[in-house]
């Protein structure tokens, strides 16, 4: 039996993305099937959404839910924004670009622990700032068990992530025509009437991909937080992943996959309602 | 071209079902015992090779025998986390032993444990166990919701001596009955004279028994804290009045060769360089003599929550996993640890849950004071002191299965940098309280 050409690329292709298939089938398909099993179990019987009613009534439950929302609206457009003007600015300047470009990568390139070494430096009771404070006579600001830890998370992510998102913006704007700009210059468009009318809207496919990979980066921060905090930080940055992470230990999986199942859908909405924005908004089409 | 690519991925297919074939498999003999896993240094470890060599000498089935899998000393965290995991997957050990640091204070309400009450009706033997001839306060501390989840083996109670001379020159009275509200008044003298000298102290281990306080102010069964009751706060700052080893040099005292150093010179190994007023007994009672030298000591219950308290703590335990298929095997490992012999021989220096052992182990304890300290011994005071410390077992209320997960990981680091100074006391309570209370309730 002879297959057409376009049958036996069909094989080909299905071939090519088997091994990246088998390894999500089994390191996230079938434990996510298991998460969604546990949750809808208590003690080996089945108990319905029992477990979901418990977790939304449990209020660390909510105040990490709470935390990791705080912290996500306002680190992700923090860095989106900083990262964008900083990729602005390089992009004026094409000759240093690159040196500042490295180096701001730098810190996602430095050991985590390394890197918070130095926060604690910073922050510490004893640390710089506060001997600076003390020196000025002023107060003590206690990082570590007050509203600026979260503050002190939001500034290690965007220093930390900033680099990279940089790259991706300088990509996109160098990928951009020039001519459109220049002829918008030249019907006497202002420089923040062409950021905001024509290289905002143009950069919406880059800007799509910086957010994806700064949600995606967002829940890595939980390592930062671990470092920093412990197990058990302060409730001002006890997050999701501490919540789920904890209970790990604690054995208490059914709280433990329903906390995952209900995280999974939270990042799925933000997704979806990101790809449907992205298409609506995507100018280059 | 082709070829060569079906091959590239045939191989990359194939290696890791191939390797997974390589994974060390237990042998039949070792999957048909029992599991355990151990900190190295276990102290029940030495009991379960005791009971092998006892299934091998009376031709017991294997199946009885237990397999100990001891942790990695360097790697104890990835040892425990690869233990969760299996029990999370519905396998795991047969038996958890309390030595293992893990959080029994939150494993005890979820249904990670068997009931051993079952496993008893269920025992077909011919020597079925009789929980009646163990101490019941003990016992009875590991039964929630009418489920018993663990088997206590040893326990020890929260009583302190004081050199009776001490007692007499600084107006402590001998029975007295000390709370964290009363002592700083019952110790006044003491205290006063204690803020001048750097020979004298209150306790051997402040940490002890702030750890003590903090237990009494959380309630894991009801998952609540009352760090923030008027209470706590009272009690709090009534004990930190004890602690007057931080109030100056602690270099200087704890290099010091005051006039109460090494009160009880004999056994002083088992407690280093004391200059303190009380030692504390609950941690061992049976290796301490009780009239060492010339001086003679009195009994005190230790400092609690409320004057009537009378504290003991269980010491070895161990909990049958709920996934586990050799129940009945293990209860015959449960039966053979609580026997008689066992529990008088290899309890250490702590009490033993077995009546008629703790009976032999305290006259034999008699017996021993006497033959070292023979002519220097009252034998009316001694005999007045054991009676002291049988009325204080027979009486105790409060036992606590010891919250060392919580103590060490959640707020040990805290609790120690109180205590040496390198926080202040409103960031030790702020931490104390939210990390507590996240504990507790996540």
């Amino acid at each position: 039996m002879r297959m057409s050409v376009s049958a036996k690329n069909k094989l080909w292709g299905y071939l090519f993305i088997l091994p990246s298939a088998v390894g999500i089938f089994i390191f996230y398909i079938i434990p996510f099937v298991m998460s969604l099993y546990y949750s809808l179990v208590t003690y080996g019987k089945f108990s319905g959404l029992n477990n979901y009613f418990e977790l939304l009534g449990n209020s660390y439950f909510l105040l990490a839910l709470k935390n990791t929302v705080v912290f996500t609206a306002i680190a992700i457009p923090l860095l989106l924004v900083t990262s964008f003007a900083i990729a602005l600015f390089l992009n004026s300047f094409e000759k240093i670009a690159s040196f500042f470009q490295s180096t701001l990568l730098i810190p996602m390139l430095i050991p985590t622990a390394s890197v918070l070494f130095v926060w604690q430096i910073f922050l510490d009771e004893k640390g710089i700032i506060n001997n600076i404070l003390n020196a000025l006579n002023l107060s003590q600001i206690n990082f570590y068990d007050s509203g600026f830890s979260m503050v002190v998370i939001i500034l290690i992510f965007v220093w930390k992530n900033c680099g990279f998102c940089v790259i991706l913006f300088t990509a996109g704007l160098s990928n951009m025509p020039k001519s459109v700009i220049e002829s918008a210059k030249l019907e006497g468009a202002s420089s923040f009437k062409v950021v905001t009318k024509i290289i905002v809207p143009m950069m919406s496919p880059t800007t799509f991909f910086v957010f994806l990979m700064a949600i995606i980066n967002s829940f890595k921060i939980f390592r930062e937080i671990f470092l920093l905090f412990g197990d058990y930080p302060n409730e001002n940055v006890y997050f999701l992943q501490n919540f789920i992470n904890n209970n790990f230990y604690n054995l208490n999986y059914s709280q433990l996959s329903a906390a995952s199942v209900i995280l999974t859908i939270i990042i799925v909405a933000v997704l979806l309602v990101t790809f449907r924005i992205e298409r609506k908004s995507n100018y280059l089409e | 071209m082709k070829k060569t690519l079906c091959l590239i991925m045939a191989i990359l297919l194939l290696i890791p079902v191939a390797l997974s074939g390589c994974q060390n498999a237990e042998n039949t003999d070792e999957q048909e015992q029992i599991l355990v896993y151990l900190p190295s240094s276990s102290y029940l470890g030495e009991v379960i090779r005791k009971y092998n060599r006892y299934l091998v000498d009376n031709n017991y089935e294997n199946r009885y025998k237990i397999n100990v899998k001891l942790f990695d000393d360097v790697k104890e965290n990835t040892s425990i986390t690869k233990m969760v995991t299996e029990i999370m997957a519905g396998a795991g050990p047969d038996i958890i032993a309390l030595e293992t640091d893990i959080p029994f204070e939150k494993l005890m309400q979820q249904s990670i444990f068997a009931d051993i009450n079952e496993i008893i009706e269920n025992d077909t033997s011919e020597e079925k166990l009789d929980l009646s001839v163990y101490n019941s306060a003990i016992m009875d501390s590991c039964v929630v919701d009418g489920k018993r989840l663990m088997i206590p083996l040893a326990f020890s109670l929260n009583v302190m001596s004081a050199p009776s001379d001490l007692c007499s020159e600084y107006n402590i009275p001998t029975d007295a009955k000390l709370s964290y509200s009363n002592a700083p008044e019952v110790l006044n003298d003491f205290l006063e004279k204690a803020k001048d000298s750097e020979d004298m102290t209150v306790f051997t281990d402040f940490k002890a028994q702030l750890l003590n306080l903090i237990d009494d102010y959380v309630d894991f069964g009801e998952n609540k804290v009352y760090f923030d009751t008027p209470q706590f706060q009272s009690d709090f700052k009534q004990l930190c009045k004890l602690n007057i080893v931080n109030n100056s040099d602690n270099s200087k005292k704890n290099n010091s060769r005051g006039r109460y150093r090494d009160p009880y010179s004999f056994f002083s190994h088992f407690y280093g360089s004391s200059s303190s007023l009380f030692q504390p007994v609950f941690d061992s009672f049976f290796g301490f003599d009780v009239f060492s030298g010339s001086d003679s000591h009195e009994l005190i219950n230790g400092i609690n929550k409320s004057e009537s308290d009378i504290k003991a703590t269980v010491k070895y335990a161990m909990a049958v996993n709920a996934n586990s298929n050799k129940k009945q095997e293990v209860l015959e490992f449960i039966k053979y640890a609580l026997s008689q012999h066992i529990q008088t021989d290899w309890m250490d220096g702590y009490m033993p849950v077995n009546n008629q052992s703790f009976g032999m182990k305290l006259y034999y304890s008699t017996l021993e004071n006497n033959r070292f300290f023979g002519n220097d011994t009252d034998s009316s005071k001694s005999a007045e002191f054991i009676k002291k410390f049988l009325t204080l077992v027979d009486g105790v209320n409060v036992c606590n299965i010891p919250n060392s997960y919580y103590h060490n990981n959640i707020i040990g680091d805290i609790v120690d940098d109180f205590i040496s100074g390198k926080i202040s006391e409103q960031k030790f309570l702020n931490q104390l309280n939210s990390k507590t209370s996240i504990f507790v309730n996540e």
